[in-house]
């Protein structure tokens, strides 16, 4: 073997080595901050955030929201779950989540396993005005 | 109060109105238990009664369907024989009987409690329902390692805490009833009534600290936020009866 042979055979192989590492480590998840920024409906109509694809097939992969910003006021409630919108079934049980408390982590359930989900959210009081609230969440965190 | 007690039962459309707003609350516990059997968590019964709100979904809709147009139901109830008892001519025998004074108080207080007992049972009747078809529920609306999400008395005491709004809820509902007693003597005028005693109750429920607030247990807002709005409301309503009591007695003519 002369020296180009071997060069070339040593690119090729680096070349194989990264491809297959891209794809070996894009099938893991990991624990993200997405931002989401809407508006919580009055009368208790749901917003959403974009649709991400959860790939596990673990419901107790938790779901992760952080609501870091809520105009209604400091401290105030927003409620969340997991939604699917490919299915008449939610992802996850409902949750209150108060303005400033972190990150929250939960479990979910199998209509939300290897499906394009999306951030379901609601004022939980019923009221005639409408308030942004903003934050972090991320569909599956590991 | 016979009197009137005898007239109501007597009157279909007020029979039906009384019954529908009994009725309100099963439609969300029918609800609630639809989205049971499609999987959704038992809650611990406190969270399930009608006022707290709790049944995620269409459930929403029907707490509106009865809290904001309770005037609608209540007035039809209690304040519309106010505008019969004129058009018929059955109210200058009643206050040949008694006495404008009188007539009035009676209308008052009749409206009053009728409009208390029929919310309070209403409300009594759901309470007692869902303790006993979700006993044994044991999760919270809210994941409970989270309890920084509420209080933390209200989350030790939640039959207390729906007790007391259902207290509430019969008392906003009895001052809803007597505004709207008050103002069909004195106008005799269903625009006018039904105009008045709406206004009264939907301004408060607009506001960013609405009205609503005290009819919802379990939310980030305590009393510091209910207070003013509940002033608000009851003042409101104590004008519109001061100004119809002043009109009927002192200038009404016979």
């Amino acid at each position: 073997m002369n020296k180009r042979n071997i060069s070339k055979i040593g690119v090729v192989s680096l070349f194989s080595v990264c491809i297959i590492g891209m794809y070996t480590f894009t099938s893991f998840a990991s624990d993200d901050q997405k931002g989401y920024l809407f508006k919580l409906k009055s009368g208790y109509a749901n917003s959403y955030s974009d649709e991400e694809y959860r790939q596990t097939e673990s419901p107790s992969n938790p779901w992760k929201v952080n609501l870091a910003y809520n105009q209604e006021g400091d401290g105030c409630i927003a409620t969340f779950w997991l939604d699917v919108p490919s299915s008449a079934y939610v992802g996850s049980a409902a949750y209150d989540i108060k303005q400033g408390s972190g990150d929250h982590y939960y479990s979910a359930n199998g209509y939300a396993s290897q499906e394009y989900v999306r951030l379901g959210a609601e004022n939980n009081n019923d009221t005639f005005w409408s308030y942004k609230v903003s934050g972090y969440w991320d569909e599956e965190t590991w | 109060m016979n009197y009137y007690m005898k007239r109501i039962l007597n009157d279909k459309l007020k029979i039906a109105v009384a019954f529908i707003i009994f009725l309100i609350p099963f439609f969300e516990i029918l609800l609630y238990l639809r989205s049971l059997k499609y999987g959704a968590a038992m809650l611990n019964p406190n969270f399930t009664t009608f006022l707290a709100g709790n049944t995620v979904g269409h459930g929403h809709m029907i707490q509106g369907l009865l809290l904001w147009f309770l005037p609608l139901y209540l007035i039809i109830i209690v304040a519309e024989d106010g505008i019969q008892d004129y058009k018929n001519g059955n109210k200058n025998i009643l206050i040949s009987r008694w006495g404008r004074k009188k007539y009035f108080h009676l209308n008052i207080k009749k409206s009053f409690i009728i409009s208390f007992v029929l919310m309070i049972t209403t409300l009594i009747t759901n309470f007692v329902i869902t303790q006993i078809l979700f006993r044994g529920g044991i999760h919270l609306p809210h994941n409970i390692i989270d309890a920084n999400a509420f209080l933390g008395w209200p989350l030790k005491h939640p039959a207390v805490v729906n007790l007391g709004f259902i207290i509430m809820a019969a008392i906003l509902a009895g001052i809803i009833g007597v505004t709207g007693s008050a103002l069909s003597i004195a106008f005799h005028n269903r625009q006018i009534v039904y105009s008045i005693t709406f206004l009264l109750w939907f301004i408060p429920c607009i506001l960013r600290k609405s009205l609503m607030f005290s009819l919802q247990p379990f939310t980030e807002y305590g009393p510091k936020d209910m207070l003013p709005t509940l002033i608000l409301f009851i003042s409101g309503n104590m004008i519109a009866v001061i100004v119809s009591y002043i009109i009927e007695v002192k200038y009404a003519e016979i």
